[in-house]
């Protein structure tokens, strides 16, 4: 084919041309660490690494509403433990009452106790983290200066007795979290099934009363047969502790789904890097050996250039 | 002469040969680096030959012609891939801008990851509602959207404009190009009269050619005079012998200005390849404006004066057709429905009301206008759709709109472009964060007023989304309703339902506003102007007196979100929308949570503690013989056994009664009676230190919740059951009569039921997606349990009965009398509104706040702990949307994305694969065209020597003729 005065020096120009601007890219891609600088690079790993990044976002959004949840419900638990061995402690002292060989004072001082266990109960089902209450439902914050979710109500009657009664301000609807799309668990119950429902207030002050009146059973004053308040506390018992129960396997769903979401967002990391990171060594030698061919072509150049006629006439 | 002289005027003529042919040769090196140059080649023939007596002899050579190597087929082959090349090289250039707008790469100020902290954000709102720092870090990161959005929009935008200017530097380039080559065309047939060819004046020619072809889509041929016509794109002269046609440009809009003036416009589909079609290619793959079906008449109107149809003409005085003319018309909207209307002509009709009936026809989802004379539907809906069209004109003669079938005068869309897509993403996000808004409350209610954010004339079709609104299926009215929850100065909070039955798609804000202050009156507020609705500059707002506040929630029928009421994201198009102020100043009122219920206690006991409303006489006496205690248990159920046996104590089990029996004697006063019932365990009764009787559980105890009193009255006498209810105090009681039992007191004295109409409980259950169950409420009809003798107790049971568990809910007592109703997390049921309502036979209204039920047990409050909006929105990011094709925002911005990239990619893949193409064939022409500097060095030798040779023969010829003369001497 007859080459012309321009064919050689086009093809030239074009081909280092071409290698230039390959060794300028790698250049960069070594220089950011990454596979690719702009989406056109490689339009479906520049999609697919978006995707892996989306997801790691919304595992990072769960995770915290995991983390916060746990810590409410971990709360809770141990709370409710306290409580419980607290109920123990008044069921002894209900035993201990109920025995023949005390009498009306050292009742009173057992009562007493009961009173005292009523106060301390009363404080831990109005715990608070942070600025939230743990047993109120909903309405975990925005009550008045002074009022709170568990209150101690006293009546006195004509006849000087004097009733005493606990009232519920919270909310009876339950707290949630969404830890996954779509899904949401409860955390723990609200005041009103746990402590109203249960009996428990209203067990103490009869017990308390009781054992003021030393063990007689006056209806009129509602004073009971004291063996039925050792039942009821068991049955109480029993009672905070299915629900306890409950938010133990409540905390265990969410550390099993915690974990879970580790595992997961670990494997989407790793995915991302696979797809995104560049590697080095790949890059590092492509480079090399582009340069030794840039170099090659300026020589060749150099060669041929010199080659004409005119040169000889 | 033959001989000597014959031979030296050879040599002469040789020696002029190759003169020439040397110049030639220089002239060919002279160009050797001109790539438009193409080279040239002296012709050598013989001289014709004489006759002589030995035969026809030789007389020398002469240059016939220079030929041009010229390959005409190769050219035309190099020209047609200059113009791919040029569509791609225009194409690259913009979608490299393009990509910098979508390059999420850069992961920290990507449009992705302002989302993520968005989401994120909301997600920690909803893990702290109460916080007021989550609640401004939702507003910072809402307004780094609005400004990342508006910087994307803005960006193509300044692209569009960008093209804009480029498109005037090709069109002038073009233009240029073509008054030359016409010039040359001129030039080159004048000089090729002669039958030489214009060698220089054609390589000019050629390489203007090779540039225009780059620069756009055309086809050229030569004519026999040696010109060149070009013609541009689908059949539009460029260039004819001497004559050129115009390109003009005007914005974006280019037009081929034909010999008549007239212009017609070119888009890329007339002009598809070359620099011109890749940037129009670019151009509407920018703008949204094409992303919007029309269908347009194919005649264009003239009016009686000879103007073109405006809308303002009157069709009496400027058409000439008379009142009562009709004009018919018919179609099919976007998604296929059929319409057909008429409008009939009077004498004050213009062009526009005939417009104004064609939009009503289609339920406002077109617009109807007229443009250059011709009449115009355009779709309001995006992407492809069903749109069609026709009209039938009363007198064809005076007026003709012409067929809206003509393919050349529609515009279709198949699917949306690269801008379309965005603002569809756009809008989409802005919903998604509204809708789930409206309906939420934050922390407090709104105070004083509230103010809509979007405006209208007069009409509610106006409205951004007011295709969004729920409407009848046959879609001429509105459907649906929201509720507002007014709260009073005491504090107690009321839910009133505002219903948008019966308004019709063409009413005017006034008419809603009008139904909102009828339903607020209907419950008893703005009577007094404490809580109304007014229109104020075309805005809706919502006013409260000081102590009112007011929320919102449950809107099905769309219309908060149109009128702008409690949204965060203010505006419609996301090209230019922010964060609602009012949110960004007093950020408690983000709405976290929300107002319906997932379960409901009572503020009042409707078992609490009774007391008598004045003093009782404690020793009053009564003709009864015996008093019955039935006892009830938390969910209204009768304790059918004894609960605790008290043989002992005198008092009896009656077990027909399913109550305690205790016995009375005639000569009992109140005293002694309230002293025997005292003596029953679970009971207090008792009279207090004002002297008022008390009548009341015993808290302590965890079985009865409730209890009926029963009597066996003697007839005459006092009667205790009497006394309780003329003291107010409303326990259920009955007579027994020894086989019967009358009821006595209810339980439901105590609210105010309404006496001519039949007072209904009425409970509104949401299912997961916010709709209304059943389109109906659960009723319960109170008046009903009266009548039937019921107490408040079978109020509970009619809750609780099975018949009514697919309601999904269920009632009971507190240990303080209070009364609970629950969602059982079965069937649909996710949340639900109480009211009262009342029937008059005809409808269903509200009863007025302190009438009725569950207005005076009260019991709505606002739970600051309730994250309920907060979530849903977090979890928006990841809901699927019917309008995107049913992937999620943030996968649809990635596919955006993906393309963007793409599609970058295969233009520059193109390109490059072009531009190797080129220069291959360029190689091939040159093999032919090119000029080879050895080869023209070995053609100067060739010549020179030939000249030397020449010259030879001169000076021996002059020897021979010395010799000649020298003879003689």
């Amino acid at each position: 084919m007859r080459i012309g005065f321009n064919t050689k020096f086009r093809s030239i120009l074009a081909d280092l041309n071409r290698l230039s601007s390959e060794i300028n890219l790698i250049q960069l891609k070594i220089s950011s660490g990454k596979n690719f600088t702009r989406p056109s690079d490689d339009p479906s790993s520049v999609v697919v690494s978006l995707n892996y990044k989306q997801g790691i976002s919304n595992i990072e959004k769960y995770q915290k509403a995991i983390d916060d949840g746990l810590s409410i419900l971990k709360s809770q638990e141990s709370t409710l433990g306290n409580v419980q061995d607290l109920i123990a402690r008044a069921k002894v002292l209900a035993i201990q009452a109920a025995n023949d060989t005390q009498n009306a004072q050292s009742r009173q001082a057992i009562a007493n106790e009961i009173d005292g266990i009523i106060s301390v109960i009363l404080s831990l089902a109005n715990s608070q983290l942070g600025e939230k209450y743990l047993f109120a439902g909903k309405k975990t914050s925005g009550y008045s200066p002074g009022e709170k979710p568990f209150e101690i109500i006293r009546e006195t009657l004509p006849d000087g007795e004097i009733i005493e009664k606990i009232i519920y301000n919270g909310s009876v609807e339950d707290l949630e979290i969404g830890y996954d799309k779509d899904m949401a668990i409860t955390l723990g119950k609200n005041g009103q099934e746990i402590f109203m429902d249960s009996g428990l207030f209203e067990t103490l002050f009869a017990l308390k009363r009781t054992l003021q009146a030393n063990n007689n059973i006056d209806y009129k004053k509602e004073q009971y047969n004291i063996q039925e308040f050792i039942g009821k506390l068991d049955n109480i018992y029993n009672y905070i502790s299915a629900e306890r129960g409950g938010i133990g396997s409540q905390i265990s769903h969410l550390e099993t789904k915690k974990n879970l979401y580790q595992d997961f967002r670990q494997t989407l990391e790793t995915n991302l890097g696979n797809v995104e990171s560049a590697d080095l060594a790949e890059l590092v030698t492509k480079l090399q050996s582009l340069t030794i061919a840039y170099d090659a072509a300026l020589r060749a150049t150099a060669m041929i250039s010199n080659l004409s006629l005119a040169k000889y006439l | 002469m033959a001989g000597l002289t014959a031979a030296l005027n050879i040599a002469k003529n040789a020696l002029l040969t190759f003169q020439t042919a040397t110049q030639v040769v220089s002239h060919n090196v002279a160009n050797v680096s001109n790539e438009a140059y193409c080279r040239q080649k002296p012709i050598e023939t013989t001289y014709p030959s004489s006759p002589s007596p030995v035969g026809p002899i030789g007389s020398g050579v002469k240059i016939e012609m220079i030929q041009r190597y010229f390959d005409a087929f190769l050219e035309k082959n190099i020209n047609l891939k200059r113009t791919d090349y040029g569509l791609f090289l225009a194409e690259e250039t913009g979608m490299t801008i393009l990509e910098t707008f979508f390059n999420e790469v850069v992961n920290e100020s990507g449009l992705v990851q302002i989302l993520q902290n968005f989401w994120t954000a909301w997600q920690n709102l909803s893990n702290y509602p109460e916080n007021l720092s989550a609640r401004t870090q939702i507003i910072e990161t809402g307004k780094l959207i609005v400004e990342a959005l508006e910087a994307k929009f803005k960006g193509l935008q300044d692209l569009e404009t960008q093209i804009g200017l480029k498109l005037k530097t090709i069109v002038d380039r073009i233009n240029t190009l073509s008054s030359q080559i016409a010039q040359l065309n001129l030039q080159i047939s004048a000089m090729e009269t002669g039958g030489k060819s214009a060698n220089d004046l054609r390589d000019q020619r050629d390489k203007l050619i090779g540039e225009l072809s780059q620069l756009a889509s055309i086809q050229y041929f030569e004519t026999k005079e040696g010109a060149y016509n070009i013609v541009l794109g689908k059949g539009f002269n460029l260039v004819d012998l001497g004559r050129t046609w115009k390109l003009e440009v005007s914005g974006t809009d280019i037009y081929w200005v034909s010999t008549k003036g007239e212009k017609i416009p070119l888009t890329s589909k007339e002009v598809s390849s070359g620099e011109l079609g890749g940037w129009l290619r670019l151009l509407e793959q920018l703008s949204d404006e094409f992303n919007y079906e029309y269908v347009s008449g194919n005649k264009v109107v003239f009016n009686n004066s000879g103007k073109l149809i405006g809308e303002s003409d009157n069709f009496v005085s400027d058409f000439g057709l008379f009142v009562g003319d009709t004009f018919g018309f018919s179609g099919t909207d976007h998604f296929g429905n059929n319409i057909s209307g008429s409008f009939t002509v009077s004498s004050g009709s213009t062009v526009r009301d005939l417009l104004d009936a064609i939009e009503s026809a289609f339920n406002y989802t077109v617009e109807a206008y007229i443009k250059d004379g011709r009449l115009f539907i355009e779709d309001k809906y995006r992407g492809p759709g069903k749109l069609s069209f026709s009209i039938t004109s009363p007198d064809p003669s005076k007026i003709n709109f012409g067929s809206f079938d003509d393919p050349i005068y529609q515009r279709r869309v198949t699917e949306l472009n690269l801008a379309g897509r965005l603002k569809l993403f756009g809008e989409e996000l802005i919903k998604a964060v509204n809708e789930l808004h409206t309906q939420g409350v934050g922390l407090v209610f709104y105070e004083k007023e509230l103010e809509g954010a979007y405006w209208v004339n007069q009409y509610i079709k106006e409205l951004p989304y007011f295709l969004n609104l729920s409407k009848t299926p046959d879609g001429t009215g509105l459907t649906g309703f929201f509720y507002i929850w007014v709260k009073d100065p005491t504090g107690k909070i009321t839910p009133v339902k505002v219903s948008l039955e019966g308004l019709n798609v063409n009413a005017i804000l006034n008419d809603l506003v009008d139904k909102i202050n009828s339903t607020l009156r209907e419950v008893g507020f703005g009577t007094a102007n404490d809580v109304r609705a007014l229109v104020r500059n075309g805005r809706l707002v919502f006013q409260a007196q000081d102590g009112y506040s007011f929320a919102f929630s449950n809107d099905t029928s769309g219309i908060l979100l149109a009128t702008g009421i409690n949204i965060f994201f203010v505006g419609s198009d996301p090209a230019n929308f922010r964060v609602n102020q009012l949110l960004a100043t007093k950020p408690e009122l983000i709405a976290s949570g929300r107002m319906d219920l997932t379960a409901f206690r009572s503020e009042k006991p409707l078992f609490g503690i009774f007391k008598s409303s004045g003093t009782v006489d404690p020793s009053q006496t009564f003709d009864i013989s015996k008093l019955y205690i039935r006892l009830y248990d938390n969910k209204g159920n009768v304790i059918k056994s004894p609960p605790v046996d008290l043989i002992d104590q005198g008092i009896a089990w009656n077990s027909t009664l399913n109550a305690y029996e205790i016995d009375v004697n005639s000569s009992d006063s109140l005293q002694e009676i309230l002293n025997k019932l005292n003596n029953l365990p679970f009971l207090r009764a008792y009279i207090d230190t004002d002297g008022k009787m008390v009548l009341v559980l015993e808290p302590n105890q965890t079985i009865v919740y409730g209890f009926e009193i029963g009597e066996n009255y003697g007839g005459s006498g006092n009667s205790f059951v009497d006394l309780l209810k003329n003291e107010a105090m409303y326990i259920p009681t009955f007579r027994w009569n020894g086989s019967k039992e009358e009821r006595v007191i209810t339980g439901f004295e105590g609210f105010n039921f309404n006496p001519t109409k039949t007072d209904f409980l009425s409970f509104y259950l949401f299912d997961k997606s916010g709709d209304l169950i059943n389109n109906e409420p659960f009723r319960i009809n109170l008046d009903q349990i009266i009548a039937n003798g019921g107490t408040i107790f079978s109020l509970l049971k009619e809750i609780n009965s099975a018949e009514n568990a697919k309601y999904g809910l269920s009632a009971r007592l507190d240990r303080n009398g209070r009364l609970i109703i629950e969602t059982t997390g079965l069937y649909k049921t996710k949340t639900f509104i109480i009211q009262d309502e009342l029937y008059d036979g005809i409808t269903y209204n509200q009863a007025p706040y302190n009438y009725s039920f569950i207005n005076t047990l009260r019991g709505y409050t606002l739970d600051r702990g309730d994250n309920r909006t907060a979530q849903a929105i977090a979890d928006s990011a990841t809901v699927t949307r019917p309008s995107l094709n049913y992937s999620t925002l943030q996968d649809y911005y990635s596919s955006i994305v993906g393309e963007v990239g793409s599609a970058t990619q295969s233009v520059k893949d193109s390109k490059n694969f072009l531009e190797t193409l080129l220069s291959q064939l360029k190689s091939i022409k040159e093999s032919i065209s090119g000029v080879s500097l050895d080869e023209e060095m070995a053609n100067l030798i060739k010549y020179q020597q030939a000249f030397v040779a020449s010259a030879k023969i001169l000076t021996t010829v002059e020897d021979m003729f010395e010799t000649l003369l020298n003879a003689k001497r």
